[in-house]
């Protein structure tokens, strides 16, 4: 609903109103002029309505969210950029279990009932790896797109991992490919731990590669991820769209 | 003379210590005015805060949003927020309005729920210009996201208790991810290979999406503006020619043409909440979302009752499963 919708809606009014003219010629006055209105109002409207200068700028190495990607991926890309403040959260959990602390907002149920603790004992103390598995995310979490529901059918059933075989110095990636969907991508998430520490971060990067089968990369520097096929998706956010609106 | 110097000193600090300590207590007790615009957003800060903040609604409950006129009483109640949360991507552009007309455009800190949601564009024709959709609250997932931001948010402005909010935001999300888990289980027993569906207007497409279910056509993209006769004509040209099965309109802003359409094309016709009705409360949203699943679930049951035999309502108990 933005001023275009009011304007249209004012015109229909408008429009209601120059009926019953005193001559013929005025009539057709009237009518030639409602028509030349409309198409201004029309133009108006429309021009409001599209998104004239996506911001910011795209280099050829980056995709649109909202232009470029085919329904599948839109869908997977959406479902990853809500799950990341999930992967952040759980990620501080773990960080926080290993040091023996447990803040007052550490887990939503007790911790016994949580599969992290199952990790505590078994994984070294490295914070690369005080990350959640891709199962933890499904099963304990409900998240997309890793619980294998019906957005998991529907989206091409993609095999999803968080990619411990190589070590990223400083980043976690979790990794999906081999989706059945038509046209559909490989998918690469990568957390940076610039912001270590930060519990309510939603920082990561998307990246999609048009092989559905990409394996995952042993190096997640940009310039290898480009060489190596991947692209980076860039959203287009509430935040972009209220600058369109608003300035 | 001098005593009285240093007594009138002792005086000023007392004084002092006093009024600062009378003024720093006053504002630490006092709870956040949150400012919502739309329903949903009521329930998302109601679950967030708790009782450590008082929410006000901008507008009286049982308006339209698609077309609301300020009235003067959302002037008096936006000089009393400490922060407003709005949609900010179209669908309560009145509040700038009020916000102007208030004169509380450079004092009164937004919360923008959307900031970093990824938009999606209403399923438009090839060739139509894309549109952004704005209803990003008829949701699971991408409400999880805005209760996240509104915590978040909310934090800032009153440090004290962003542990707490940020729990509640935690909790609450579990909670709608447990619905939604629910609806999905109820919607894998069936086959949705066969759901060609249409929607009134684009409430519904980020719904669908995490649904995994495609919207073939959307009748009245524009919220509150009757499509031309000639439009409508084509619309239901598009229906019959896309095979369109289901057609999800809307509970409560029921039209005649939908009604219309129903008759020309012989669709399935049900009905989703846009979650715009009714008394603001903090288990609107859980409530309107559980609604909208169970009509999915019985809209998916009858496309697919002619190619698979499914158990009729076995589950779907209208108790509120995230305990
Ligand atoms: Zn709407």
């Amino acid at each position: 609903m933005t001023g275009a919708d009011t304007t249209t809606a004012a015109l229909t009014t408008a429009l209601t109103t120059t009926v019953a003219p005193k001559s013929a010629r005025q009539e057709t006055l009237a009518v030639g002029l409602v028509i030349v209105v409309v198409a201004i109002i029309a133009g108006v409207a429309i021009s409001q309505r599209q998104i004239v200068n996506p911001l910011p700028r795209l280099y050829d190495w980056q995709l649109s969210s909202f232009y470029d990607l085919n329904k599948t991926d839109q869908a997977i890309h959406s479902s990853l950029i809500s799950a990341i403040p999930e992967m952040w959260i759980l990620h501080a959990d773990l960080l926080a279990q290993k040091a023996g602390s447990k803040t007052e907002d550490s887990l939503p149920n007790k911790v016994e009932d949580s599969p992290l603790s199952k990790v505590e004992d078994s994984q070294s103390s490295k914070a690369e790896d005080s990350w959640p598995d891709v199962d933890q995310l499904a099963e304990y979490y409900f998240v997309a797109p890793f619980a294998k529901d019906l957005f998991w059918s529907q989206y091409g059933e993609v095999t999803w991992a968080r990619v411990t075989t190589f070590s990223f110095e400083g980043s976690t990636v979790y990794h999906g490919n081999g989706g059945s969907a038509d046209q559909q991508s490989a998918y690469l998430v990568v957390l940076s731990h610039a912001h270590k520490g930060a519990s309510f971060s939603s920082s990561g990067t998307i990246w999609m590669n048009a092989d559905a089968y990409a394996p995952a990369p042993n190096e997640v520097v940009r310039d290898a991820l480009i060489r190596k096929g991947w692209k980076q998706v860039v959203a287009y956010s509430g935040d972009m769209e209220r600058r369109r609106i608003r300035n | 003379m001098k005593f009285h110097r240093v007594f009138a000193a002792q005086l000023l600090t007392l004084f002092c210590t006093v009024f600062v300590g009378v003024f720093t207590g006053v504002a630490d007790a006092k709870p956040l005015k949150v400012g919502i615009t739309l329903h949903p957003y009521y329930s998302f800060v109601a679950n967030v805060v708790g009782d450590r903040a008082e929410i006000i609604p901008l507008i009286d409950a049982g308006n339209n949003p698609h077309n609301y006129r300020p009235q003067a009483d959302d002037m008096r109640r936006v000089l009393s927020m400490d922060a407003l949360i709005v949609n900010g991507i179209g669908h309560d552009e009145w509040a700038f309005e009020i916000i102007q007309a208030a004169g509380r455009k450079d004092n009164l800190p937004l919360i923008y729920a959307n900031s970093g949601v990824p938009l999606i564009p209403i399923a438009a024709d090839e060739g139509e210009a894309k549109v952004v959709n704005p209803h990003t609250f008829v949701s699971t997932t991408v409400a999880i996201q805005q209760i996240y931001t509104i915590a978040r948010e909310l934090g800032k402005l009153d440090a004290d208790n962003a542990g707490y909010f940020r729990k509640n935001a935690r909790d609450y999300a579990l909670k709608i991810r447990r619905l939604k888990a629910k609806y999905m289980g109820e919607l894998a027993k069936l086959d949705t290979s066969t759901l060609r569906c249409a929607t009134m207007h684009g409430a519904y497409g980020y719904l669908m999406q995490e649904f995994g279910l495609q919207v073939v056509a959307v009748i009245e993209p524009r919220h509150g503006v009757a499509p031309t006769a000639r439009q409508l004509g084509d619309t239901i040209d598009k229906i019959k020619a896309a095979d369109v099965n289901v057609l999800f309109a809307e509970k409560y802003f029921a039209s005649n043409l939908s009604e219309t359409i129903r008759e020309a094309t012989g669709v399935n016709m049900y009905a989703f909440s846009h979650m715009s009705d009714g008394d603001y409360s903090a288990g609107l949203f859980e409530r309107e979302t559980q609604a909208n699943l169970e009509t999915l679930v019985n809209a998916m049951r009858s496309v697919s009752a002619s190619t698979t035999e499914t158990p009729p309502s076995e589950a779907t108990p209208s108790t509120n499963v995230a305990e």
